[in-house]
């Protein structure tokens, strides 16, 4: 790359990462590119894994982050604690395990009416559900057109943002979750019978 | 067995986080050591009876389900004692059929509730990660939105403050329709908010401070603005939603 190529891709860089700082939400390679014209997405792209390099390598709390389909800055989980601090009091809000399941059935399953989710966790789920709702992280996406068009739902960006996801394909395929757990069990209970002491050797071996 | 005092009518045990027969069923199937593949129906029917009691005792708002879902089981019971003349007949569900479908279902659900787990580990592993120009605040919503009693409460501060002066609020005639106009055109010109006061043409006038609240309720109500108290307590503006052309106000008249 002949010197003043260089220069302009650095350059390019910056402003790259001058969008990412001042970017609330995360940002596309596509909208990145509409904003400074001299580059293509695919440029974009490779600016922004260059800058990921860059900041990866350098040590810097902030680190650039793929998520929800797009890019931003997050200060790195090793700084949580003054972060939470700066924002006094700030408490660590956990969804419930009423919340999370019914959360897991819309993300596999959107979108999802109220009924599909009760009929898979056998309980009624309207106020879940509209907790989720409150909390931005389901979304209406219209009716289904069947008797009654019940409300169908889907996950937001803010759902994606939250657990730090790029889409909802990369949450792990449902039908091996079962499994990888069965199987888990199994050794546990293969490993219990022969009271075998596991791996972590701070369990007592009798 | 009788049932202790506590477990009367008198309160009641909020079920949203409590959880429901399937959980129950998979409660069994571990703690009995049982074979998810193979559930056996007679014992885990009668296991599940016991504490379906219990359940029942404790007055939760979903007992229905639990009930149900005892039905189901005796259902499925009751019909693999019956001598089964044809296995391939169509004519009703089978009780394999009906224990297959159940086993099914729970595992079904079984993988969701791994999925949930899945998504806790995320939740924990993410939730320290802040990006930049989040403020806490904006967790439920871009801009906080002023409630109707924000708003209530600026105005009748201006009412108050406008009483004082009450001779010439007879006089003029401002109407709904026109204020919404008005209104619409100053937000239309730009600079994004405008605090609501603003919009009011004569601060002394009472009239005109009522109509300019309800021309803000109802562009409000129509989606047209937005009100929001960037702090709270403090000022109150509106700000155009951006979107959308404005449509006519209802029953203008011009």
């Amino acid at each position: 790359m002949k010197p003043e190529e260089k220069q302009k891709r650095a350059r390019l860089r910056r402003v790259v990462e001058a969008l990412l700082f001042v970017s609330a939400s995360p940002l596309s390679s596509g909208r990145i590119s509409r904003v400074m014209e001299e580059a293509d997405t695919s440029l974009v792209r490779e600016l922004l894994e260059e800058l990921r390099q860059e900041y990866d390598t350098s040590g810097k709390p902030v680190f650039i982050q793929k998520v929800a389909g797009g890019w931003r800055m997050a200060t790195r989980p090793e700084y949580a604690e003054w972060v939470r601090k700066l924002f006094s009091g700030d408490m660590v809000l956990r969804l419930s395990r009423a919340a999370m399941e019914t959360l897991a059935i819309i993300a596999y399953r959107q979108p999802v009416t109220t009924q599909d989710v009760e009929l898979i966790r056998g309980v009624s789920s309207g106020a879940v559900i509209r907790g989720l709702l409150e909390k931005r992280l389901v979304k209406i996406a219209g009716r289904k057109e069947v008797i009654g068009r019940p409300i169908l739902y889907r996950t937001t960006e803010r759902f994606l943002e939250y657990f730090g996801l790029e889409s909802v394909a990369d949450l792990p395929p449902l039908e091996e979750l079962g499994i990888e757990r069965e199987i888990q069990e199994l050794i546990d209970e293969r490993d219990k019978k022969e009271n075998r002491p596991d791996r972590s050797q701070d369990q007592q071996s009798a | 067995m009788s049932k202790p005092e506590v477990f009367s009518r008198q309160w009641k045990v909020d079920t949203e986080n409590f959880e429901g027969p399937l959980d129950l069923l998979l409660h069994l199937i571990r703690s009995r050591d049982l074979d998810i593949y193979d559930i056996p129906i007679a014992e885990i029917t009668s296991e599940y009876l016991k504490y379906l009691e219990i359940i029942k005792n404790l007055n939760i708002d979903n007992a229905g389900e639990f009930i149900v879902m005892a039905a189901v089981l005796m259902r499925i019971k009751s019909r693999m004692l019956l001598p089964s003349e044809d296995p391939e007949s169509e004519e009703e569900e089978s009780a394999e059929d009906m224990r297959r479908n159940l086993i099914e279902r729970l595992i079904e659900y079984k993988r969701f509730k791994e999925a949930a787990g899945v998504l806790s580990d995320r939740e924990e592993r993410y939730s320290g990660i802040f990006p930049l120009q989040q403020y806490p605040v904006k967790e439920f919503g871009q801009e906080v939105e002023a409630t109707l009693f924000d708003l209530l409460d600026a105005f009748r501060e201006l009412v108050a403050n406008a009483r004082e002066d009450v001779k010439d609020i007879i006089t003029e005639e401002i109407s709904v329709e026109d204020k919404i106009r008005y209104i619409l055109s100053i937000l239309e010109k730009g600079s994004g908010r405008v605090e609501v006061e603003k919009f009011i043409e004569n601060k002394r006038s009472v009239m005109d401070i009522i109509v300019t609240l309800l021309a803000l309720l109802e562009l409000a109500r129509m989606r047209q603005i937005k009100i929001i108290q960037p702090v709270r307590f403090g000022k109150i503006f509106a700000t155009g939603t951006g979107s959308s052309e404005p449509e006519p106000a209802p029953g203008s008249d011009g």
